[in-house]
């Protein structure tokens, strides 16, 4: 029994060489969307993701071209929608915004990334 | 970290298992076959201690990986170097503020409450020894069961996501139930040899029917719930083909499909000729228990594969996910 064991042990270890770690919660769309153009200043940036989050690990940050932080700081995910990440900005002049997110899905796998979106023309 | 995630996963899926079906077997078909055959002139009672420590085993194995997988998962979540996240506490807060924590720390009861039933499954008393049993039977299939919260199975948002949970669920036990009793199995058939004669001829002919109609079901069940989860978790012939999710799940149902080779082989070829009259016991039969014994085996090496393969699954991306590379 010990050799059959230890055999399979040995091959699936070799099979399985190449396996890596990814994030299972992507970005499914969001609210301003990405890369997007919108012609009144948003109140809050809200993402979607394609799986449930982890709100003590999830987070999300928007600055300005010049790298200054725009959001409140409130970073959260809404009562009753476990796959949405929302954050609170700062009134926003015209200008390129860049969001940047980090999130943890339920089945705990962390995920990253970042879009931009302009106000005004 | 990838791989002691892995591994973690791999061995607490396989220790979880042999206990619940340490349980099952016990209590489906090891005390019915014996209650069956009566008072045991020669010792024919049911050699439990044989099997207790396999039990035991299959407990210390699955706090020990579980204790690993929360901090790998931790060191995973909190995006910092495993001695960092542990000196930081993220284990902590893992447990007290994810999905993850909450369904660990509910599976840690449960397994204290198997350790109780264990302990107290020799208690003096057939009623007290009997109601330990099947208390462990149903708090090893919630600690079995329970690992779907700890995974994909928990994460398909929605209320579909509740249908994609109860698959993950009853694949979990289906699984647990044909693996789970293939190392019992054997032991009793290693048993049997040993003792020979026809009394154990029988038991051993009786407990592997009772064996081979829970694995049918649990197969039917197993099969039907990987249906479920492969639709919602790879959704399309591209993504099985196109995906490292879709691979690793090709390479699991091959797997599944040699072991189903040889468990066809055993309920049509080999079991049959366990089913004489007891009086006819010859070296047919114990030939037979022989090769069962023997598939067994293979098909346990077979399952840890399919586990592992499992247990890399957990740390990918599904395929409706991934998109084709």
């Amino acid at each position: 029994m010990v050799k059959y064991v230890l055999g399979t042990m040995v091959g699936v270890a070799l099979a399985l060489v190449g396996v890596e770690a990814r994030a299972h919660a992507f970005l499914d769309h969001a609210s301003p969307a990405v890369g997007s153009t919108v012609a009144t200043a948003p109140a809050t940036v809200t993402i979607w993701y394609t799986e449930d989050l982890e709100p003590a690990f999830s987070r999300m940050t928007v600055t300005n071209a010049a790298g200054q932080q725009v959001d409140l700081g409130n970073a959260h995910v809404p009562p009753g929608h476990p796959d949405e990440l929302q954050v609170g900005l700062k009134r926003l002049p015209p200008g390129t915004y860049h969001v940047s997110w980090h999130v943890v899905s339920v089945d705990t796998h962390p995920t990253q990334g970042t879009f931009t979106f302009r106000v005004g023309g | 970290m990838d791989w002691l995630l892995v591994a973690a996963r791999w061995v607490h899926f396989a220790a979880t298992i042999s206990l619940f079906g340490f349980f099952a077997f016990d209590r489906l078909v090891l005390r019915p076959t014996f209650a069956a055959a009566g008072a045991a002139p020669g010792g024919s009672r049911p050699p439990a201690h044989r099997l207790l420590w396999f039990a035991w085993t299959g407990l210390a194995l699955t706090l020990i990986s579980g204790g690993v997988w929360l901090l790998a998962v931790a060191t995973m979540m909190s995006g910092q170097p495993f001695a960092v996240a542990v000196a930081h506490g993220a284990s902590e807060m893992v447990l007290l503020r994810t999905r993850f924590g909450e369904d660990w720390l509910v599976r840690l009861g449960l397994a204290a409450g198997v350790a109780i039933c264990l302990a107290l499954r020799g208690a003096r008393g057939a009623a007290r020894a009997a109601a330990a049993g099947w208390a462990g039977l149903v708090l090893a299939g919630a600690l079995l069961g329970a690992l779907a919260w700890a995974g994909h199975g928990a994460a398909t948002p929605g209320q579909v996501g509740r249908f994609h949970l109860a698959a993950d669920i009853l694949h979990l036990l289906a699984a647990g139930l044909w693996l789970g009793m293939l190392l019992p199995l054997a032991s009793l058939l290693a048993e049997a040899r040993r003792r020979g004669g026809a009394r154990w001829a029988a038991i051993a002919g009786a407990a592997t029917h009772r064996f081979s109609a829970l694995a049918i079901g649990s197969v039917v069940v197993l099969l039907a719930g990987g249906i479920v989860n492969s639709s919602f978790l790879v959704g399309s012939l591209r993504a099985l083909l196109g995906t490292e999710y879709g691979h690793l799940l090709l390479a699991k149902i091959g797997v599944f499909l040699g072991m189903a080779v040889i468990a066809a082989v055993n309920l049509l070829r080999l079991t049959p000729r366990l089913g004489r009259p007891a009086e006819e016991a010859d070296e047919r039969i114990w030939r037979a228990a022989a090769w069962l014994y023997r598939n067994a085996l293979v098909e346990v090496a077979l399952g840890l594969a399919v586990l592992a393969i499992v247990g890399a699954l957990g740390i990918l991306p599904p395929g409706t996910h991934g998109g084709p590379h």
